[in-house]
């Protein structure tokens, strides 16, 4: 199975729109649709509230996305990024895709191809008509800010298990502490057809968890030592191995455990480097920089000191044995080679393999997320990492220049520089990639009791080193909180 | 003629020449990324005194550099070496040698420069600009340089008006904006120890000042940042900025002309601060700063200065 890329809404093509449109039109029009409706309906319990709320969606949305494939096998679910792209005028809403608010008398959305009038989306429940009241019962969506406060929870769910876990992972990006929060608040926001358990009725549900589905990979791509829970002792079927409704009772067995890797369910992200026509951003290069201080050729660069002497030939050796070091940077050369990329994603061909070689240790990311099946939760030093993350600065204590170790205060430059934006998005998803390589490669090497005392240091801090690049990283793909 | 050494990738660049050609200035562009694959350098010097140096393009045109007269030294390329050269070690001493011969014929070349290389590093230098922009007579910010925590503390804390902090470059690969510190920051002062920080008095704006200088011609546009997202650091949300040509006082456009004739510079972007009350605050100077930015808000005829500034000098015969 060749792994496909889901992207961001704001970066698809109209073209892309207006195909994925087209395939959820072909399926509400076939009877598909709707039965997503009511599988979501009557899930309840399996599916929400708990440790399995991440997984169960998973397996819904890649199930809509497989069924969207056969209508056209171009067309991947979109992403919804709220904390970007989080305003009533957002593109999302377009005419041409989504269509936007609902009226005011009874929020009927009039606009766009799932507009009741179209004759093409008529509601089996909760209906006819699609129903949207932006910012009706909350006044905003989520921000970056609110999003870190989960991300950097390096424990995926906690006892009881359920809506009344006070921290985790899962519980804050569900959205149930101090609720509405997150996945809960977008519900709100949009209003309409997305309050009830009908939800999927507004095809922005899917874009929506599309999001919340990317965020548990980038989570668990920022905390490779922290796996799925509990294995046992949550509530029916939210355990590690147990079996999900409503599949099982179609004779399907579908675990948590059977989902946790999601390039194995054959789908990627924009942001992981795997999706490389993505990468390349030499379209829309800024025209206008005003960087004045960007890094010229020195005039007086490596001026030999031993001008008077001929050059002994050892000190020329020493030069040259450093300057390897510097440009080719190779700690991760040879853990690449020791882990040749044979991964099940990966069958689209040579040259693919090798492209993918070449973005910055991409061959190794696979690798990362592998890995996140193994908890390291006796780690000692799990604990102090944990402080480290919830930092809210984020890159504090721990080595860093001053002025690189504090967030940006403003990114608005951003916003007229969108090459040098994405530019700097990619070289920073390539050190995430390259640290979370190294990270898995020393935590197998510590649960196998090699590390002395002073690498488990040196892991610890490369942890640290990574929630703080991912810090930047999403202030970088918020685009500007500051 | 004229020798841009520069790219086909910069636009100021590539505006100064479009004007040069309509000057009909002769004028050549030289990326050195090109340099050493597809061009080839000859330097020749007989005993008799005789100097011949040459560079060759791959149409067999070639530079005689007893015919440059001026030369805008324009954000050079760094060179290319043959990728055909494996091992690192020969990389780089290949990239040192072309270096070494570059370097050397910038230093025997009797032309007009804007800016001449060594200038144009020198001036750069922050510590050193402050000092000579203090001797010619500017204001300048109360300034602490120092990778020393409880120096940095002890700075922060006696500016009443809050402190700046930046860094000496903010380069694409590591863009920092200029920033007023924050309370919560100031627990993260330890980490100056990994490098040196440029702390300064924050001081208050009514407007910011770019100046754009080229020979005697000075430029003065007003920024008016306080208007944006970002006031702090006017590059931020120049999109959102509204920028208007302006006169300075007599007394600062003649400190400005002594700064660059002591900085050896005859080109400069300088950033200067306007307070409400009045005073000019001489913040730094870009010897190879950027100007469209500001020529396209303004309409002021930066480029075009710049054509015949290097024209007047290039354009004569030997």
């Amino acid at each position: 199975m060749a792994v496909r890329c889901r992207k961001n809404q704001a970066t698809l093509t109209a073209a892309e729109k207006a195909r994925f449109v087209a395939a959820v039109l072909a399926l509400k029009a076939n009877g598909t649709f709707d039965t997503y409706v009511a599988d979501h309906m009557g899930a309840m319990p399996n599916a929400h509230r708990g440790p399995a709320f991440l997984p169960w969606h998973r397996e819904f949305l890649r199930r809509f996305e497989l069924d969207l494939q056969k209508i056209d096998p171009q067309v991947t679910l979109p992403y919804w990024n709220w904390t970007v792209d989080n305003s009533v005028t957002s593109s999302l809403w377009d005419p041409s895709f989504l269509g936007g608010n609902g009226r005011p008398a009874d929020g009927w959305v009039t606009t766009g191809p799932f507009a009741h009038s179209t004759g093409n989306w008529n509601l089996i429940h909760d209906g006819p008509a699609l129903r949207r009241r932006f910012g009706m019962s909350a006044a905003s969506l989520p921000t970056p800010f609110d999003l870190n406060l989960a991300m950097s929870d390096a424990t995926y769910d906690v006892s009881p298990w359920d809506r009344f876990s006070t921290s985790g992972f899962r519980n804050k990006l569900e959205g149930w502490i101090n609720g509405p929060q997150l996945h809960n608040l977008v519900h709100v926001w949009v209003g309409g057809s997305m309050g009830p358990m009908s939800s999927p009725n507004d095809p922005v549900f899917f874009l929506h968890h599309c999001f919340v589905d990317k965020l548990w990979a980038d989570w668990q791509r920022m905390h490779p030592g922290s796996g799925y829970l509990p294995v046992s002792g949550g509530p029916a079927g939210h355990n590690l191995g147990n079996a999900m409704q409503p599949w099982l009772g179609r004779g399907e067995t579908v675990t948590s455990a059977s989902l946790l890797d999601h390039h194995a369910l054959g789908y990627a992200y924009d942001n992981e480097g795997i999706c490389l026509p993505k990468l390349k951003f030499g379209d829309d290069v800024p025209t206008r920089k005003f960087w004045d201080d960007f890094p010229t050729l020195k005039f007086r660069d490596d001026i030999p000191t031993l001008k008077m002497f001929d050059d002994p030939p050892t000190l020329k050796f020493r030069d040259d044995l450093q300057t390897i070091k510097v440009l080719d940077d190779q700690p991760t050369l040879k853990f690449r080679d020791e882990t040749p990329p044979t991964l099940k994603f990966r069958d689209e061909g040579p040259p693919k393999i090798k492209a993918l070689d070449d973005v910055g240790g991409g061959g190794t990311l696979s690798k990362a997320v592998d890995d996140v099946k193994i908890p390291a939760l006796d780690d000692p030093n799990l604990g102090k990492a944990q402080q480290d993350l919830v930092d809210p600065v984020g890159r504090f204590g721990r080595p860093a220049p001053f002025v690189l170790s504090t967030p940006h205060h403003s990114m608005a430059w951003a916003q007229d520089q969108p090459g040098v934006l994405e530019a700097a998005a990619v070289q920073l998803e390539s050190e995430l990639t390259q640290l979370g390589a190294v990270i898995a490669e020393r935590e197998e090497a510590q649960q196998q009791g090699q590390l002395t005392a002073q690498e488990v240091d040196v892991l610890q801090q490369l942890r640290a080193d990574y929630a703080a690049v991912m810090v930047e990283y999403q202030q970088i793909l918020g685009g500007g909180t500051a | 003629m004229i020798l841009v050494v520069s790219s086909t990738r910069d636009e100021h660049a590539m505006a100064v020449l479009r004007h040069l050609a309509r000057l009909g200035a002769p004028a050549e562009l030289l990326d050195l990324s090109r340099f050493p694959k597809e061009l080839q350098i000859s330097l020749g010097s007989d005993p008799a005194g005789g100097r011949d140096t040459r560079l060759r393009f791959p149409d067999s045109r070639e530079i005689n550099f007893a015919e440059v007269r001026a030369v805008w030294w324009r954000r050079p390329q760094p060179f290319e070496i043959d990728p055909a050269i494996r091992r690192p070690g020969h990389r780089v001493f290949a990239y040192n040698e072309s270096h070494e011969a570059f370097a050397g014929l910038w230093l025997a070349l009797d032309a007009c420069w804007v800016n001449h290389p060594t200038a144009t590093e020198t001036s750069a230098r922050k510590p050193y600009q402050l000092r000579v922009a203090q001797e010619v007579g500017l204001t300048i910010p109360h300034t602490l340089i120092t990778n020393d925590p409880v120096a940095a503390r002890a700075f922060v804390a006696a500016q009443p008006g809050g402190a700046i902090y930046k860094a000496f470059s903010a380069t694409e690969q590591e863009w920092r904006e200029t920033r007023l510190l924050r309370p919560e920051e100031i627990a993260g002062l330890d980490n100056v120890a990994y490098a040196p920080v440029i702390f300064q008095e924050y001081v208050p704006a009514g407007v910011d000042l770019r100046i754009t200088v080229i020979g005697n011609a000075i430029f003065p546009a007003a920024i008016h940042s306080q208007e944006t997202s970002y006031p702090v650091d006017f590059r931020m949300d120049m999109s959102q900025a509204r920028v208007e040509p302006v006169t300075l006082p007599a007394e600062t456009e003649a400190s400005l002309l002594r700064l660059m004739a002591r900085l050896g510079i005859v080109y400069a972007a300088i950033d200067m601060r306007r307070t409400p009350d009045g005073h000019y605050v001489f913040l730094e100077v870009n010897p190879a700063g950027q100007w469209l930015f500001i020529e396209q808000r303004t309409s002021q005829p930066i480029t075009s200065t710049l054509a015949r500034y290097l024209s007047t000098y290039g354009a004569g015969e030997n």
